[in-house]
C-alpha cells in the first residue's frame, strides 16, 4: 500500500472529499513561468483558467502533478486533461502552438480513463526537436475549474519535477 | 429553443485555444448550450471546458448546438458569429 493510501485509510476513506487543500507538484523540471508571461494570450489572459507555466530543461518528461485520472488526450499528443482525486480539473499543454506539430516529437504514454499517481510519466517529448522546429516549449498547467479555488504559487525560478508548485484551497468551506 | 449548425473549416479543429474562447463566449449567457458532434454522436455542455475539449471535434465535422433559456436568441446569434469568425 502506498503511503498516500495508508494515510487515507488512517484518516478515513472520505478524507479526499473533505480535504480543503490540494498541492500540485511540478509536472516538469525547468523554470517556473507565471501564466501571464506565457506567449499565448489564451493562456496569459487565463481564458482557459488560472494556473502556471513551466519552461522545461533536460529530459522532456511530463509527469502527473496529482493523483487522479486522465480525462482526455489530444490526438496530436501535445496536451491532455486530467481530474485529480479531489476534483481539480487540469489541462497540461506542452509548448505553445504545438498542435501544429501534429504529434511529431511527442510520445504519449497514457490514455483517457487511466488512473495515475503524482509523478507518473504521462508523455515524453523531444525538447530540442520542438525548439528546432520553431516552437516555444513553455508548458502551461491550467486549472480549468480554478474559479472554485484560491490559488497560491509555491515556487519560483528553477524547479524539479515533483516539487510542490501550486496550492489550491477550496473556496467557501471554512474549517 | 434555438439551434445552430456549423461545419468546422479550421484544419486544427477545436483544440485548446478555440475551446477556451468558445466556452468563454457561451458562459456570457444564462441559457443552457449543448454541443453535439454529428460524426461521433458525442455531446457536451458548451460551458464546460474539459467536456468541450473531450469531443474531439475536427475539420469537416458538423456541429449542432441547441440553446435553451431566457437569452437563447442572443446566445444563438453570438455563438454562431463566434463560430464563423474562429472556426470557418
Amino acid at each position: 500500500m502506498s503511503l498516500g493510501a495508508k494515510l487515507k485509510e488512517v484518516f478515513g476513506g472520505n478524507s479526499a472529499a473533505k480535504s480543503k487543500e490540494v498541492v500540485l507538484s511540478s509536472p516538469l523540471t525547468g523554470r517556473v513561468t507565471p501564466l501571464e508571461d506565457v506567449k499565448d494570450e489564451t493562456f496569459a489572459m487565463k481564458i482557459l483558467g488560472d494556473g502556471i507555466g513551466v519552461c522545461p530543461v533536460g529530459r522532456g518528461e511530463l509527469r502527473s502533478p496529482v493523483d487522479g485520472r486522465v480525462e482526455q488526450v489530444f490526438d496530436t499528443w501535445h496536451a491532455l486533461t486530467m481530474v485529480s482525486d479531489e476534483g481539480v480539473e487540469l489541462l497540461l499543454h506542452v509548448g505553445i502552438d504545438t498542435v501544429k506539430l501534429g504529434g511529431k516529437h511527442f510520445e504519449l504514454l497514457v490514455k483517457a480513463g487511466d488512473a495515475v499517481k503524482m509523478g507518473d510519466v504521462l508523455l515524453n517529448f523531444d525538447i530540442d526537436a520542438i525548439r528546432t522546429a520553431g516552437f516555444d516549449v513553455t508548458t502551461p498547467m491550467v486549472i480549468s475549474n480554478s474559479e472554485l479555488y484560491d490559488m497560491s504559487i509555491m515556487a519560483e525560478g528553477d524547479i524539479g519535477a515533483g516539487m510542490p508548485l501550486l496550492k489550491l484551497t477550496r473556496k467557501g468551506r471554512k474549517a | 429553443m434555438k439551434e445552430v449548425e456549423f461545419v468546422i473549416g479550421d484544419p486544427l479543429g477545436i483544440h485548446a485555444r478555440p475551446a477556451g474562447l468558445l466556452v468563454k463566449e457561451a458562459q456570457r449567457f444564462e441559457s443552457e448550450c449543448l454541443l453535439t458532434v454529428e460524426r461521433n454522436g458525442k455531446s457536451a455542455s458548451l460551458k464546460k471546458l474539459l467536456a468541450v475539449m473531450g469531443l474531439g471535434a475536427k475539420k469537416g465535422d458538423r456541429l449542432k448546438i441547441t440553446i435553451q433559456g431566457n437569452d437563447e436568441q442572443a446566445a444563438a446569434k453570438a455563438i454562431e458569429r463566434w463560430m464563423k469568425e474562429h472556426l470557418a
